[in-house]
């Protein structure tokens, strides 16, 4: 009986988790319109099979005032690291940055050879159709999602930028 | 009569005098010219006359020891990465896969090498299943940093590990994004340039090998002018 008991209260409290998820997650997905801030274009790179390092891409729209982009998380990897790859003089440096100036009334491009997303110690390769989940954390908007599509190596960026 | 003949004689004198000068200081200088030459050719190693083992202490990513020459190949395309780099690294493998599509027939004489840079991190199988993923025809190298030091000073490329501000995991890898493309005799044929577009990158390469099959470039140094 005690065990049965236990059981239920169990699933008592995994429904009202659930509950909670959904609730956080309409609230998430209904906060996009409340900012100026508007995520585009998203992608990341399929990685590798055995890769624990992956990359993604996006363009921040900021049609408000001045933000600060402090973090980014994502549930596939168990860090997401703002760089900024730069060439000079033929040499590749890829410097962390420790948060990213959203100027007001501009755009921010992650791309391939300047800004991207690191993601680092993936759970499991990125795999070309799939979408993964991102949420970027703001100073002032907060946190904002975006799914990002997985793209595979012969697609590179979309078209449409 | 008698003083102006006295006197020619000391002026003959006077100019074979300065004649024996001269002949002294021009084969001094000379001889300092043919020494500093001698000396200059036998300080720098000379990539073409040991091409052999310009790989040498490499093993492939299967585990294979490199020998200075490709099997049937008769260009390398060096790269320099590592697998823990997200962006600049499989950017580059992107327009290596698509510059062997777009070569033809022509890629059977290219074998593109990935060269790590993080031998720590990146053993052979890491390596083998990192290229296969982007063509199984693109090798990668794992060498200790004795040997990746040989490879710069003769490539004329460089790497660095960067430290990292606290809070942030792991490391990075400076390192060349220049790609080399080396005939199988241990000379270089061309070096391209990095493009952010990988399909820039891509069509550098294949005008690179194309330039170098036909001897338009002999020798030649640069194949990319995208060149940011």
């Amino acid at each position: 009986m005690p065990r049965h008991y236990h059981l239920k209260a169990r699933s008592a409290a995994f429904i009202q988790l659930l509950g909670w998820g959904l609730i956080l997650s309409t609230t998430t997905a209904a906060a996009p319109p409340a900012t100026a801030l508007r995520i585009e274009q998203a992608w990341a790179r399929e990685t590798p099979p055995g890769a624990t390092v992956g990359a993604a891409y996006l363009r921040i729209v900021n049609g408000g005032a001045a933000d600060v982009l402090r973090s980014a998380s994502t549930p596939v990897a168990k860090q997401v690291e703002l760089h900024a790859s730069t060439i000079d003089s033929g040499i590749m440096r890829m410097r962390p940055l420790p948060e990213l100036a959203v100027p007001a009334h501009q755009s921010v491009v992650f791309k391939p050879g300047t800004l991207h997303m690191m993601l680092i110690d993936l759970a499991r390769p990125l795999k070309a159709g799939e979408r993964v989940h991102l949420t970027l954390t703001f100073r002032d908007a907060g946190p904002i999602g975006v799914d990002v599509p997985v793209r595979g190596l012969d697609e590179g960026e979309p078209n449409d930028r | 009569m008698t003083a102006s003949r006295r006197r020619l004689p000391e002026r003959r004198r006077g100019v074979r005098v300065l004649r024996w000068i001269a002949i002294v200081a021009l084969s001094a200088g000379l001889g300092v010219v043919v020494a500093m030459r001698i000396g200059s050719s036998a300080t720098p190693p000379q990539p073409a006359a040991m091409p052999t083992d310009l790989f040498a202490g490499f093993v492939d990513d299967l585990g294979r020891p490199v020998s200075g020459r490709s099997a049937g190949k008769k260009y390398r395309l060096i790269e320099f990465g590592y697998t823990h780099c997200p962006d600049v690294c499989p950017l580059t493998l992107v327009a290596v896969r698509t510059a062997l599509r777009d070569l033809g027939p022509l890629a059977d004489r290219l074998e593109p090498v990935f060269v790590t840079v993080d031998p720590e991190r990146d053993s052979v199988e890491v390596l083998h299943r990192h290229v296969s993923a982007f063509d199984p025809r693109i090798r990668a190298y794992r060498g200790d940093e004795k040997a990746l030091d040989r490879v710069c000073e003769r490539l004329q490329l460089r790497y660095w590990r960067e430290t990292n501000p606290p809070g942030v995991s792991g490391y990075g890898i400076s390192h060349s994004a220049i790609l080399v493309l080396l005939r199988d005799d241990g000379k270089v044929s061309a070096r391209i340039h990095f493009d952010e577009d990988p399909g820039v990158l891509a069509r550098s390469i294949v005008s690179a090998v194309k330039g170098a099959e036909s001897g338009a470039r002999p020798g030649g140094d640069s194949a990319g002018r995208e060149a940011p």
